[in-house]
C-alpha cells in the first residue's frame, strides 16, 4: 500500500508536466483547431537550450529556463508564421500534414546537427530526500511542482484577465468575428503560439530533470502524451488540462511499478480511446454543437 | 514467370525495388481510401499492414496454410481491426480521429513487441519466402483494378460526398458513419494484404518495422502524388522507393536533386505564370545555388546522405503542402492542360 502511495506521489510530478504541454496543447488547438505535432519536439528544443545554455554560459536554472522561453517562443512563431500560416484557409488535413512535416524536421535536423545519442542533463541543484511519515519526497519533485503551478497561474491570467486574453478567447469562439470587431487576429494567433511554446519549452527543462537525459525524440511521446491529457480533461479548459495530466501521469508510473513497462506507452492511447468512446468532450469539456 | 523475364536485363536488386514498388503501391492506394477519397485522417497505417503480416505469417509458419488463404485471412484479420478503429469514427472528426489511429497502431506495436509467439521483441524469423515479384505483381493489378473500380461506384461517390462536406452529405441521405467505417474496413483490408506480401517476401517481421515511421512513409506517397487519385498515390508509392535508394550516393543524390529542381521549376511556372521574366530570374537563381551547392557541398552531402533523408521528407511534406496541395499528378495535369483541351478542340 505505501509503496502504491509512494508511486502516485512520484506520478505527481510527471502528471504536472504533462498537465504543463497539456495547456500549449490545448490553448493552440483551441485558436486555430490544429493538432500541432511540433508541440512536442519544441520541448525538445527546450531541453537541448537549457542544456547549452548551461554547457556553454553555464547560467543557472530560473535564467536558463528563461533563455529557453524566450528561444523557444521565437522558434514557435517562426513555425507558425511559415508553416502554417499560408495553410489557414486550406483544409485541415492539409495543416495537419505540415505540422507532421515541421515535427520530423526538427526532430531529424536535431539528430543531424546535434547527434542521436542521449546527453545527460544537467543537475542545476543537488537532489535532497525528505521523509515524510512513510513516503520520501526529492525536492526536484517539489520544484516541479511548484513551477508548473506557477505557470499555470501566470497562464490563467494572461487568458483570463488581460487584453490579449481577451482577444485570444474572442478569436477561439469565432475568429471572423473577432476580426469585424478590430482584433488583429494573425497577431494573436501568433501570440498564443509564443505562450504555448514558452509553456513548452519550460515543460522541456521539466522532463530533462525529470529523466536526467535528452535526446532529439524526447519530445514525440510525452507531446502526444499531452494531447491525450488534454483530451482526457476536455480540450480548451485550464483546469481539465491538468487534471487529464496527473490522471495519466499516474496512471503511467502505476503501470511501470507493475512491472508492465513495455505496455507504458500503450496504456496512454487505450486511455484516450477509452475517453473518446464514452465522453469525448472529456471530464471538463464543453459540448460542442455542429455549426453548419 | 515474369520474374524469369525480367531477370534478363534487371538485378534481383532492381527486381526487389520493383517488388516493393508493387508492395507500397497497394498500402498507398489503400490509405487513399481513406485520407483521399473520404477525407478522414488517418496516420495508423501502418498498423493495419502490421496484422495483415502478422496474421499471416503465423498461419503459414505454424500451420503451413497456402499462401493465398493465409494472406486473404491475414487481410480480413486487418479488416476487421478497421472495424474496431473505424467504430470511434462515429463520434470523431478530423484531428481525434487522427490520434487515435495513431494510438491504435501504436498499441498493436506494443501487443506484438510482447507477443512470443511471433518473436516479440526479437522480430519474427523463420516465415517461409512464399512471395516473388510475380505474386507481388498479381496482388498489386488485382487491388488497383478493385479499388479502382470501388472509387468509380456509388460507393466512391459516398465517400467523396464525405470529404467534400459531411454535414451536406448526411443531408442528401448519405449514411455517413456506414461509409467511413466501410472506407476503414476496405483500406485495412488491403494494408492486410500488402503486410503479408512484405512478411512473406522478406521472410522477417518486427513490430518497429510498423511504427510510426512506416505510417507517414505511406502518408507521404499519397501527399507527394497527389490525394484523392489512385494514379497519383501509385506515382507516389515508385517516387518514394526509389528515393532512399537514389539517396545512397553522390551521383543518386544529385539525380535527385535536378529532378526536385525541375518539379519546383514546373510548380513556380504554375504560380507564376503572369511575371515570366520574374519566374525565369527566380530559376536562374535556384538552379545557380542548387549547383554550387552541388559542387561545394559535396563532401558535407556524402558525409550526411543517410541522414538526410527524413529531413528530405519532411521538408517535401511541408512544401507540397503550401506550394502543391494537389501532388505530383495534380501538376502534371495542370500542366498538360493546354495540350488536352487542344487534342479535344476546346477553346481555352
Amino acid at each position: 500500500m505505501e509503496q502504491v502511495i509512494q508511486q502516485i506521489v512520484n506520478g505527481f510530478a510527471l502528471g504536472f508536466i504533462y498537465a504543463l504541454i497539456a495547456l500549449g496543447y490545448s490553448l493552440v488547438y483551441g485558436i486555430i483547431r490544429l493538432i500541432n505535432f511540433a508541440h512536442g519536439d519544441i520541448i525538445m528544443v527546450g531541453a537541448y537550450v537549457a542544456l547549452f545554455s548551461y554547457l556553454l554560459a553555464n547560467l543557472g536554472f530560473v535564467p536558463a529556463l528563461i533563455v529557453a522561453m524566450i528561444l523557444c517562443s521565437l522558434l514557435g512563431v517562426t513555425i507558425e508564421r511559415v508553416a502554417y500560416k499560408p495553410l489557414r484557409e486550406a483544409p485541415r488535413i492539409a495543416a495537419l500534414i505540415t505540422a507532421i512535416g515541421v515535427s520530423f524536421l526538427l526532430e531529424y535536423g536535431f539528430q543531424l546537427f546535434f547527434g542521436p545519442q542521449q546527453r545527460a542533463f544537467p543537475k542545476f541543484f543537488k537532489t535532497v530526500h525528505y521523509k515524510v511519515g512513510l513516503l520520501s519526497v526529492t525536492n526536484e519533485q517539489i520544484f516541479i511542482l511548484i513551477l508548473a503551478v506557477f505557470l499555470m497561474l501566470v497562464l490563467n491570467f494572461i487568458v483570463m484577465k488581460t487584453r490579449i486574453g481577451m482577444a485570444m478567447r474572442a478569436v477561439s469562439f469565432d475568429k471572423d468575428a473577432a476580426r469585424l470587431m478590430g482584433i488583429n487576429v494573425d497577431n494573436v494567433i501568433s501570440a498564443t503560439f509564443a505562450l504555448g511554446t514558452a509553456l513548452a519549452a519550460a515543460a522541456g527543462m521539466l522532463l530533462g530533470l525529470y529523466y536526467q537525459q535528452i535526446d532529439p525524440l524526447m519530445g514525440f511521446t510525452p507531446g502526444l502524451k499531452a494531447f491525450i491529457s488534454a483530451v482526457i480533461g476536455g480540450i480548451g479548459s485550464i483546469p481539465g488540462a491538468m487534471i487529464g495530466g496527473l490522471v495519466l501521469g499516474i496512471t503511467e508510473v502505476l503501470v511501470v511499478s507493475l512491472g508492465y513497462s513495455t505496455f507504458k506507452d500503450g496504456v496512454a492511447f487505450l486511455l484516450l480511446i477509452l475517453v473518446l468512446l464514452i465522453r469525448p468532450r472529456g471530464i471538463f469539456g464543453e459540448k460542442v454543437v455542429e455549426k453548419v | 514467370m515474369i520474374e524469369q523475364f525480367l531477370s534478363q536485363f534487371m538485378s534481383s536488386y532492381q527486381i526487389q525495388i520493383l517488388s516493393f514498388i508493387g508492395i507500397f503501391t497497394i498500402l498507398a492506394i489503400s490509405l487513399d481510401i481513406i485520407n483521399g477519397y473520404t477525407g478522414q485522417f488517418s496516420i495508423g497505417h501502418a498498423g493495419f499492414m502490421a496484422v495483415g503480416g502478422y496474421v499471416a505469417a503465423y498461419l503459414t509458419f505454424y500451420h503451413q496454410i497456402p499462401f493465398v488463404l493465409a494472406t486473404i485471412a491475414g487481410a480480413l484479420t486487418a479488416a476487421f481491426f478497421g472495424l474496431l478503429i473505424g467504430i470511434p469514427t462515429l463520434r470523431l472528426r478530423g484531428d481525434y480521429l487522427a490520434i487515435a489511429t495513431l494510438g491504435f497502431a501504436e498499441i498493436i506495436r506494443v501487443i506484438l513487441l510482447n507477443l512470443d509467439v511471433v518473436g516479440g521483441a526479437r522480430g519474427f524469423a523463420g516465415i517461409a519466402n512464399l512471395s516473388n515479384f510475380d505474386t507481388v505483381f498479381f496482388f498489386t493489378i488485382v487491388s488497383f483494378l478493385l479499388l479502382y473500380n470501388f472509387t468509380r461506384s456509388s460507393y466512391g461517390r459516398a465517400l467523396q460526398s464525405i470529404r467534400e462536406d459531411e454535414t451536406a452529405a448526411e443531408c442528401m441521405g448519405v449514411p455517413t458513419t456506414y461509409f467511413k467505417v466501410l472506407a476503414f474496413v476496405v483500406a485495412a483490408f488491403f494494408a492486410g494484404l500488402a503486410g503479408s506480401l512484405y512478411g512473406h517476401y522478406l521472410m522477417f517481421l518486427h513490430p518497429n518495422d510498423f511504427g510510426l515511421l512506416r505510417s507517414i512513409e505511406i502518408l507521404l506517397m499519397i501527399v507527394l502524388g497527389g490525394m484523392g487519385n489512385l494514379w497519383g498515390a501509385f506515382l507516389g508509392a515508385i517516387v518514394l522507393s526509389i528515393l532512399p535508394e537514389a539517396l545512397r550516393d553522390y551521383q543518386g543524390i544529385v539525380y535527385v536533386l535536378a529532378v526536385i529542381y525541375l518539379i519546383g521549376v514546373a510548380i513556380s511556372y504554375q504560380k507564376g505564370k503572369q511575371n515570366l521574366v520574374r519566374w525565369f530570374a527566380g530559376i536562374v537563381v535556384a538552379g545557380v545555388g542548387v549547383a554550387l551547392l552541388l559542387i561545394y557541398g559535396k563532401e558535407l552531402i556524402i558525409k550526411y546522405a543517410g541522414q538526410m533523408r527524413m529531413i528530405i521528407y519532411s521538408i517535401l511534406l511541408i512544401l507540397m503542402m503550401i506550394f502543391q496541395p494537389s501532388g505530383l499528378f495534380g501538376l502534371a495535369r495542370d500542366l498538360t492542360l493546354p495540350l488536352r483541351r487542344r487534342l479535344r478542340g476546346v477553346k481555352a
